[in-house]
């Protein structure tokens, strides 16, 4: 092979050699790409600047200051006054809720959708295949009607809207405390009891209770069978005897069960017996605990209503006692998980650490509340300030809301929603529209998020599950140290698209009219004449929100990929 | 011999839909004994170790590990899967660990050792399998040879009583078969009881006490290498050494 001379050559073979250089020809490539790119992006930005110049509308940002002039339905603090970018703000809201509702749901939904779809259960997984199914090949704008139009307007009318809890008093018997104990007691103290005495113990708690429960239901529905043998507590009579008879047959016949039934069946006739007895002899209580209930949801057609949770003056002080338990929580975390790694044994430090930040939750509460109100405070009546005791200011309607939260005694106030007439006078209102949204977007999504949910944990070669069995890991273990991880990997890449696909969709909130932030840029828009320049924002806005679920999601993905050569 | 075999296995039959892929199989396996299984493919040898430590399931017969018998009873396989440790024909080490955190994931879950003793002793086993200075890496990242290394750390970190193989060199380059051969002949010496289902006629020559031989899921013939590969007595066997040797 000759190689090439590097002895100098003369001018037109260098520009010759030159011009066929690969590095020169893409960098020329490049550059005419840029030219047109900027000819065709002026002329066509030159072009509509001028058609709309002529009808006076030149695109500026200068109209977003004048006033709106139209309503926006749910928004309480805006008002058609309001300038143009204060209806946008509503705009973004209303979206940003849709979206962030939308994604938690759609993700939770979509993880057990996957589950399903892999159960061993023929039922679970068909019902669930069938279901994604028809998800997953109707039009989602088709879905989000059915929801708006079939399922939230047919719910029923405010005046016997749905309420959770009914209102009215619920009994709670008493014997029903005992159990729970009971089922505590013996879970903590069968520990360390053999499994096959710990299960027969089980067995024979859980025949005990039946036996009681069955002897009340007959004692309050079917006084004529038991009625009288409630605390009859009589040794002479010839029922209890018999009963004690058959009883005793049954733990004999026990004896002659092969040995893996024979101390469960034992659990459970000494059970049974005991259950029986404690019944004869009256000693467990009738009595039941009355709690009065107030509702705290409310679902009409006119849209769904929480409680208000409003943060007092004395809210900061509590506040410092949450950080403070929250702080120490983890502190204390931190220590028990050093303590599991050097010891090996496990702990439950979960657990505790929630309870200090509970305790210290309640103790600061308690504190805070303690400080005394003020007798009497300072009121304009009749253009004169005059002291009112309290109580009797607040009996008269003389508080406003900032004075009642300024004067609570509690840290938090949470304001029950209160119905007047055809309106709710207190509480947080979810309109129709958003739950129909919400509620398809969720839906929908989740159904296409099983499906990756379903092909990620599939993902996950057999070899590595056999592999975590082989070395005697629980499934439990199995699942979270072996399978998670890996079908994360493969599952979040599709899922970030899902998530993006859930956050664009939400325009569709304009066919049901919520007033997200194209609906309520598309009337702005019409109303001011603005169109190119709203739809710049709109479409500024969504590039946002899919840059941020992108940005997150692309940190996620790093933090599963592999490691490889 | 006064000591009680470690594995029975009696009139053990398991089917794969028609296929019966396990036919009437009984052996005893005595403590520190090297068993090597040999056989053409599809013979039911990976079938018949993966029954002992319930990788599968056995459909009729018998199957006592350590004096506890393997039943639908999942604290029986639990405790018999502590005991028993497995290399996989592609040693399935999990991707997303370091080869540090593959040996100590049982032994701190499982076992409940502390961090410091599975950690000191995971690097005395990369130590004993050649390769100390891997500990940090994952598994993507190493070698063909040392994959199956891992896999024998990992499997040994458990301290078990029992290891089994199933074709741990099958996957590999001629070159690194002797690296993994010599870190099995090495834990052979130690006293380890070993179960092997392997075509390296060399290995089992050398290391085995015992050769069983299946056919069609059927122990055909079983013995002392020796007698295995000087005397065969079976056609079937005498056709197989033939075919391969």
């Amino acid at each position: 092979m000759r190689i090439a001379p590097s002895s100098p050559r003369n001018l037109l073979q260098q520009i010759v050699g030159f011009t066929s250089d690969i590095r020169f020809l893409r960098a020329v490539g490049q550059l005419v790409f840029l030219v047109l790119l900027v000819l065709v992006l002026t002329q066509t930005w030159n072009s509509i600047v001028s058609s709309l110049s002529a009808r006076n509308l030149t695109p500026n940002f200068q109209f977003l200051q004048d006033r709106a002039g139209f309503e926006i339905g749910g928004a309480g603090d805006y008002s058609p006054d309001d300038p143009y970018y204060a209806a946008f703000m509503v705009g973004v809201r209303n979206t940003l809720m849709t979206v962030s509702v939308g994604l938690v749901g759609a993700t939770v939904i979509g993880i057990l959708g996957g589950v399903f779809l892999l159960s061993t259960n023929w039922l679970v997984r068909n019902i669930t295949r069938f279901i994604v199914e028809i998800l997953r090949n109707t039009p989602l704008l088709v879905q989000i009607y059915v929801m708006f139009f079939v399922v939230v307007l047919s719910l029923p009318a405010m005046r016997d809207s749905l309420q959770l809890p009914a209102e009215g008093i619920m009994p709670i018997p008493v014997r029903y405390l005992v159990y729970l104990l009971a089922v505590m007691v013996v879970w903590r103290a069968t520990r360390s009891y053999r499994p096959e005495v710990r299960s027969a113990v089980k067995a024979g708690l859980l025949a005990l209770m039946l036996m009681v429960e069955v002897c009340f239901w007959l004692y309050f529905n079917r006084p004529d069978v038991l009625g009288s043998l409630y605390g009859a507590a009589s040794m002479t009579d010839s029922r209890l005897w018999i009963y004690l008879a058959i009883s005793a047959a049954v733990l004999v016949g026990a004896l002659f069960l092969p040995s893996a039934l024979r101390l469960t069946v034992a659990g459970v006739g000494v059970g049974q017996l005991i259950g029986g007895l404690l019944f004869y002899f009256g000693v467990l209580p009738t009595s039941a605990l009355r709690v009065e209930l107030q509702p705290v949801f409310f679902l009409n057609n006119r849209g769904m209503v929480f409680p208000e949770l409003l943060t007092t003056a004395r809210f900061s002080e509590w506040f410092i006692y949450v950080v403070v338990g929250i702080g120490l929580a983890l502190m204390l975390f931190l220590y028990l998980r050093k303590q599991t790694e050097q010891t090996g044994q496990p702990n439950a430090r979960l657990p505790l650490a929630l309870a200090v930040v509970a305790t210290l939750a309640i103790l600061g509460w308690m504190i805070v509340s303690s400080e005394p109100v003020p007798e009497s405070i300072l009121v304009q009546q009749d253009g004169q300030t005059v002291s009112v005791p309290l109580e009797e200011a607040r009996e008269q309607d003389l508080l406003s809301l900032e004075d009642e939260l300024f004067y609570s005694q509690v840290p938090v106030e949470v304001v029950l929603p209160r119905q007047q007439g055809l309106r709710f006078a207190s509480g947080y209102t979810l309109t129709p529209e958003f739950l129909a949204l919400t509620l398809a977007l969720i839906i929908y999504t989740a159904a296409f998020i099983a499906e990756i949910v379903r092909a990620g944990i599939l993902a996950v070669p057999q070899g590595q599950l056999e592999a975590a069995r082989a070395l005697g890991l629980s499934y439990s273990q199995m699942l979270r140290m072996v399978v998670l991880p890996q079908a994360l990997r493969v599952i979040i890449p599709p899922l970030t698209n899902q998530f993006l696909n859930l956050a664009k969709n939400s325009s569709l909130a304009i066919a049901i009219s919520f007033a997200d932030v194209y609906q309520v840029m598309n009337t702005v828009g019409n109303q001011s004449g603005q169109s190119v320049t709203s739809i710049i924002i709109v479409m500024l806005t969504y590039l946002v929100f899919s840059l941020i679920i992108s940005a997150v999601m692309n940190w996620v993905n790093g933090r599963f990929q592999l490691v490889t050569r | 011999m006064t000591r009680e075999p470690i594995i029975i296995c009696r009139s053990v039959n398991k089917w794969f839909g028609e296929f019966h892929v396990l036919r009437d199989v009984s052996v005893d396996v005595m403590p520190q004994e090297v068993v090597v299984v040999i056989g053409p493919s599809g013979s039911g040898k990976s079938t018949f170790i993966r029954c002992i430590n319930r990788l599968e399931v056995h459909q009729e017969g018998q199957i006592i590990v350590d004096d506890i018998e393997l039943s639908h009873d999942v604290r029986n396989i639990a405790a018999i899967r502590r005991e028993i440790g497995m290399v996989f024909q592609q040693f399935n080490l999990f991707p997303h660990l370091t080869v540090l955190q593959n040996i100590t994931l049982a032994p701190m879950n499982v076992r409940h050792w502390s961090k410091d003793k599975a950690e000191e002793k995971a690097r005395e086993l990369l130590d004993r399998v050649g390769i100390p200075e891997q500990a940090d890496k994952y598994p993507g990242q190493l070698s063909g040879g040392q994959q199956p290394r891992v896999a024998i750390a990992r499997a040994l970190a458990m301290e078990p009583k029992i290891m089994l193989f199933d074709e741990p060199t099958s996957a590999l380059d001629p070159e690194m078969i002797k690296e993994v051969l010599d870190v099995m002949k090495e834990l052979a010496q130690s006293g380890m009881t070993m179960l092997v289902v392997t075509h390296e006629m060399g290995f089992a020559r050398e290391v085995a006490d015992r050769v069983l031989f299946f056919d069609m899921g059927r122990i055909v013939e079983q013995g002392t290498p020796e007698h295995f590969f000087e005397n065969p007595e079976h056609p079937r066997t005498k056709l197989f050494l033939s075919q391969i040797l």
